[in-house]
């Protein structure tokens, strides 16, 4: 038995630390024109019916003005009772840091997505940028892909998708 | 006998039919949503869809064996011919979101998330019969079919912009990524040969948004046609940037509304979101050779045939090309404003005085040459100059960077840049030394000017100091310099050559490195492997099996 324990251990920490949060940033990216916003987030996995912990963080060197963030939760993707599906920040000359603290659970699992839509606006015309945080509960179930994959005569892997056709004979002249 | 001569008949009659070769012609077309605009906001407007040739396209007809038996690309009305096919035989046409011509472009659209499969749409299966038959096919917004060929239509209009000021120019390969499931990928483009595009339908997707596309597109033009020094990252049209940052992404912005004519850019979040910005009537927020929206702004001005206030010129795009593909390309300098309305003046000496009007608006004093020299200063201290210049075995003295946020680094005064000329092939010890104290990791980057290139870079991860000797050759060069601990001002001494700073304890030229106090001691332990999850495992393979052959000694 002890000999056993011996063995499983390393394996069995191996294990754990495979439950890893998930974790991401923007900074660092090419990023399109938008919202001078960027974004960090820890978001804990947990297993379905369970309530976990989202932590958002919103940069901006905007010193001045309001951003408002409009959350978005994905479907099957359950947030606290007291969660804020709206936010809205007073931007100050010495704080570049806005937390967004969210706790979500799921009866099924799945990788979910909470959306994030931030604008900000110093009165002279709003910009905005989008952000998504990953959430994922249990085990992920494997991705449907809509369209066929499939391969070229080439041997190029090819993705295919119905066109609307309309097949005519051309009349004699 | 009259029986086995009707079949015979029947097989004579049948059999020359079967030989015939029939064509298919046909129209491609895809389906582009248009956006609507509301002040400064912009969203997807779904009752507003036309149908678009999709150009230049590759099309093939595929037999029930899902061979090829012919191929074609579409011309620039969608249209396409496919002849001498077998008559009476079942065929489907395929449409690749693929547009290729032999020395000209090579662009596809590709799922990233699904074994970077190429896109396509496909007819149904159906007889050839005996006669030609025409095939048109549609790919639509309603099943997602739609958004590769629109990517494509956005690029291969960019791309025709260029090709009718220098018809030889020749695109390198260009990959353009694209999934609904590009949820949080973001959209940019990678430096190589990728661009990637949002699709989350939910959220955020750039597939119809063009000026989105196109502003990729140039700076994808600008590293393989010209030169981009732009060191990337996030960035705001209110911000002050690093001026390389701020002209490529100024240029990627103007180009937008020079390929469509349109200056209203727009960027689409779902079927109820977005915004838009007209980049040549935006209010100037933070104007100056650091802004985006200045240089945009300049861009767009110098293009533009409908001459507004402080802009009486209208260059058309041929100037602007000319000037990022020769002096821009081999400028001694960073790209930047300073060094593109230099080069832009030098081509064309008799608008110098209407060019700088242009710049003038934009709050900026007349440019005078690539460095940006004698700027009037109502920045931050420590702003300029932009360039400092150093003499061989001098020491330059409080080299400040920046930083307001400790996550940016391609911010104005995030890099400081420091010239200097050699005039002797030899090793010389390059030197940064913190003179506020030691909590910064200042690292740097050394280009060669003539012809520009990157040199080498020191990112050693000492605190406070970052030296090395470099064999050089004689030229011109250009020091980048900046704070990997992003200290909100970290100033430093800068030498080359002999260091003359008093603080140095040792002045020794001939090998800094075994003077410097630091190098004296040496970390000697076991190597492990970076991945920490590999490194654990090796830790606890290290742990247990020892216990494991001395588990008797232990009695367990």
């Amino acid at each position: 038995m002890k000999i056993t324990t011996l063995i499983l251990a390393p394996l069995l920490t191996l294990i754990g630390l495979n439950a890893q949060p998930l974790t991401g940033t923007t900074i660092g990216h090419y990023s399109k024109p938008g919202a001078p916003i960027h974004m960090t987030y820890v978001s804990n996995s947990v297993d379905k019916n369970k309530t976990t912990d989202v932590n958002i963080t919103l940069t901006t060197t905007v010193k001045f003005g309001k951003m408002n963030v409009l959350l978005n939760f994905e479907e099957d993707l359950n947030q606290a009772s007291n969660s804020p599906k709206e936010l809205n920040f007073e931007l100050k000359p010495n704080q570049k840091k806005y937390l967004v603290n969210l706790k979500v659970s799921s009866s099924r699992d799945g990788l979910y997505y909470i959306r994030l839509l931030t604008k900000i606006d110093k009165g002279m015309g709003s910009k905005m940028r989008a952000f998504a945080v990953p959430v994922r509960i249990g085990e992920e179930p494997k991705q449907k892909t809509r369209a066929m994959i499939m391969k070229a005569s080439n041997g190029e892997n090819i993705s295919i998708s119905r066109a609307v056709e309309t097949i005519k004979t051309v009349p004699e002249k | 006998m009259s029986r086995k001569l009707y079949i015979l008949l029947l097989i004579l009659c049948i059999t020359p039919l079967s030989l015939l070769a029939v064509n298919i012609s046909g129209t491609i077309l895809y389906e582009r949503v248009h956006p609507t605009h509301l002040g400064t906001n912009s969203s997807l407007n779904f009752s507003n869809i036309t149908q678009e040739p999709a150009k230049q396209v590759l099309v093939e007809a595929i037999n029930e064996q899902s061979n090829t038996v012919n191929s074609t690309y579409t011309d620039t009305q969608g249209n396409y011919f496919l002849s001498n096919l077998n008559s009476n035989s079942n065929i489907k046409i395929r449409v690749y979101a693929k547009m290729f011509k032999q020395s000209a472009w090579d662009v596809k659209v590709i799922d990233n998330v699904n074994r970077d499969s190429l896109y396509v749409i496909e007819g149904n299966l159906a007889t050839t019969g005996f006669k030609d038959t025409v095939r048109n096919l549609v790919a639509s917004a309603s099943n997602k079919s739609s958004p590769p060929f629109a990517i494509l239509g956005s690029v291969y209009q960019a791309m025709q912009k260029v090709r009718a000021i220098d018809e030889n120019v020749q695109f390198p390969p260009l990959k353009m990524n694209w999934s609904t499931r590009n949820i949080s990928s973001g959209t940019y483009y990678d430096g190589i040969d990728n661009i990637v595009l949002q699709g989350d339908q939910q959220g955020d997707s750039d597939e119809y948004d063009d000026h989105i596309i196109i502003h990729e597109w140039g700076h994808f033009l600008e590293q393989k046609i010209s030169r981009a020094d732009n060191i990337g990252g996030p960035h705001g049209t209110d911000e002050r940037l690093d001026i390389r940052v701020a002209f490529g992404e100024g240029f990627g912005n103007a180009l937008s509304a020079i390929v469509t004519d349109d200056p209203i850019y727009f960027d689409t979040l779902g079927r109820n979101s977005g915004w838009n910005m007209n980049i040549e009537n935006a209010p100037h927020e933070t104007p100056g050779w650091f802004s985006e929206a200045s240089i945009q702004r300049i861009l767009y001005d110098l293009y533009d045939t409908p001459r507004d206030k402080g802009d009486n010129l209208d260059l058309g795009f041929q100037p602007i090309y000319k000037t990022l593909t020769t002096g821009q390309k081999t400028t001694p300098a960073f790209t930047s404003l300073f060094s593109f309305i230099t080069e832009l003046k030098k081509d064309n000496p008799d608008a110098t005085s209407r060019i700088d009007e242009v710049v003038a608006n934009e709050n900026i004093a007349t440019i005078e040459d690539s460095y940006g020299s004698n700027r009037i200063s109502n920045l931050e201290e420590d702003d300029l100059p932009l360039y400092r210049e150093l003499t061989l075995n001098t020491t330059i003295k409080n080299v400040c960077t920046k930083n307001s946020n400790n996550q940016n680094y391609n911010k104005l005064s995030n890099h400081k840049y420091i010239r200097f000329t050699i005039n002797e092939n030899n090793t010389y010890p390059i030197q940064i030394k913190q003179s506020n104290g030691r909590d910064s990791d200042p690292e740097f980057t050394l280009f060669k000017t003539s012809p520009f290139e990157n040199f080498s870079t020191q990112e050693s991860g000492v605190a406070g100091v970052e030296k090395v000797s470099l064999a050089l050759t004689s030229g011109d060069y250009i020091l980048d310099i900046y704070d990997a601990n992003k200290r909100t001002k970290a100033c430093f001494n800068v030498s080359v050559g002999k260091v003359t700073d008093s603080e140095t304890e040792n002045p020794d030229i001939s090998n800094p490195e075994t003077n410097n106090p630091e190098n004296t001691t040496q970390t000697v332990g076991i190597g492990l492997p970076e991945n920490k999850f590999l490194a654990l495992f090796m830790m606890l393979l290290i742990l247990f099996v020892p216990l494991f052959f001395i588990r008797k000694e232990l009695k367990i």
